[in-house]
């Protein structure tokens, strides 16, 4: 058989020592590495590219969510969390499966047994983005990797958001940054009092707005605080003129 | 005359029941809005500890009974002085350091916790739990938002007529303490303030990612 490789993140040694102890006696599975905060979890995931990681959710630094948009190698996430208020988010979220602490034997057993019937399958599919919709509370930041550093933007000092394929720049005071993810996952997401979308690539900070224009017969733009202009779809015009009380 | 004589007479009686009532009243209501203030244990802090526990049974048995015994004199203490208005300092020290042993349990090498003691008279009484919130939102604010070592000290320092308790720990810059309008220092400002009828009894300071919360806490009578 062949070995699964996992990873655990949690930041308490007791949270993460259980987790070991409980795999490794089962046959098959081997612990690769242990991460103590989000950051190392992302860092090791990435790096090290296990089968399986098991997340804690409240960890420092960066929350077991934040670390999910930020890899690049998508392993089975089991969430494992003290909390059950994160439940619905984790499935939102694709978790393979969600620990609630403390664990009882029979519940891990299960886990396990899911787990090896679900990695014996030939190709499995799964999303290749960790970014999935989350209908609960508007997001309040956004981690971003800004070459070997993470950053977390607060969505207030976001000025827009603009798309590019399967990526989005995220413009804010401080410069451009790219990031995987689609445009309409930030359009259901962001605070819908702060944010408008004003075109299919573009959803826009209302704080820097500072004015709408007409520059061409029928096209609209408007100037942002920071001196740069950007488009307004014929369509999502009169919207924006509500939302702007014109 | 006979009849209102004995009209006045009852009017003052009734008026003196009406007067002593209505101070009693003040006092009922005192007591009853500091026994909502007093402290339950928070929720979480349960959960946590029985996760440890928990994990304790299959990693380190031994532990998980010393834990278990700590638990339960935290939280009989927490009870029990919970229903006195005032306890001794000595023993409310005494319940922070359990406080600060279980938590150690659970971070481990993350908390470093000091203690500076001026010497203080073993009279010396305090509201019960009144110290311990304090440490809680260190370890909330400070020790859960990092992977670094938390410093806490704990100060006493004694000014005959009054003792000044100081609980300061170190963060993480990014992470912001937001303990101003946390829960757990307006009920501390709050039962202070219905205990010695005096709103000036904490002061917070914020500088160079320390965070310090201060208590007076007056000699009683």
């Amino acid at each position: 058989m062949k070995v699964i490789k996992c990873i655990i993140a949690d930041d308490e040694p007791l949270g993460s020592g259980l987790i070991k102890k409980l795999i490794l006696m089962y046959e098959g599975f081997e612990v690769i590495a242990v991460a103590q905060n989000g950051f190392e979890a992302v860092k090791l995931v990435n790096e090290l590219k296990p089968e399986l990681l098991f997340l804690d959710i409240s960890m420092p630094k960066l929350n077991g969510f934040e670390v999910l948009e930020l890899l690049d190698h998508l392993p089975e996430v089991v969430f494992v969390t003290a909390h059950d208020n994160f439940a619905i988010k984790a499935f939102e979220q694709n978790a393979f499966d969600y620990l609630l602490k403390p664990v009882s034997d029979e519940r891990f057993d299960k886990l396990v047994q899911k787990i090896r019937l679900k990695l014996s399958e030939p190709a499995h599919n799964k999303n290749s983005s960790g970014t999935l919709l989350n209908k609960s509370e508007p997001i309040t930041r956004i981690a971003v990797k800004d070459k070997n550093n993470i950053l977390i933007i607060p969505v207030g000092d976001l000025i827009y958001v603009e798309a590019a394929d399967d990526y989005i720049y995220l413009r804010t005071k401080g410069g451009k940054f790219i990031k995987k993810g689609k445009i309409s996952y930030y359009s259901e997401n962001l605070n819908g009092k702060e944010f408008i979308q004003i075109h299919r690539s573009y959803i826009v900070n209302l704080e820097f707005i500072t004015g709408l224009e007409l520059f061409e017969k029928d096209k609209y733009r408007i100037k942002l605080s920071t001196g740069e202009f950007l488009p307004v779809s014929r369509s999502l015009y009169k919207e924006l003129k509500e939302f702007l009380n014109l | 005359m006979a009849i209102f004589s004995m009209t006045l007479t009852s009017f003052y009686e009734d008026y003196a029941i009406k007067m002593k009532s209505e101070a009693e009243l003040i006092n009922e209501l005192t007591k009853a809005q500091l026994n909502s203030l007093k402290l339950q244990i928070n929720p979480h802090f349960i959960f946590n500890s029985l996760n440890s526990v928990s994990a304790l049974t299959a990693l380190d048995p031994g532990r998980a009974k010393s834990m278990i015994i700590l638990l339960a004199d935290y939280i009989r203490f927490s009870l029990t002085a919970g229903k006195n208005d005032f306890v001794s300092l000595n023993d409310e020290i005494e319940n922070v350091r359990k406080y600060i042993e279980i938590e150690s349990i659970r971070f481990g090498s993350r908390i470093n916790y000091n203690e500076f003691f001026e010497p203080f008279s073993s009279d010396f009484k305090v509201p019960p739990l009144i110290i311990q919130p304090l440490i809680e939102n260190c370890i909330k604010h400070g020790v859960e938002n990092t992977s670094e070592t938390v410093n806490i000290n704990f100060r006493i320092k004694n000014y005959s007529d009054m003792i000044l308790i100081s609980i300061e720990n170190n963060y993480e810059d990014f992470t912001k303490m937001k303990k101003k309008d946390g829960v757990g220092l307006k009920n501390v400002k709050e039962r202070l303030k219905l205990h010695y009828n005096n709103v000036n009894l904490v002061k917070i300071s914020e500088y160079n990612n320390l965070f310090v919360v201060e208590l007076t806490l007056p000699a009683l009578q």
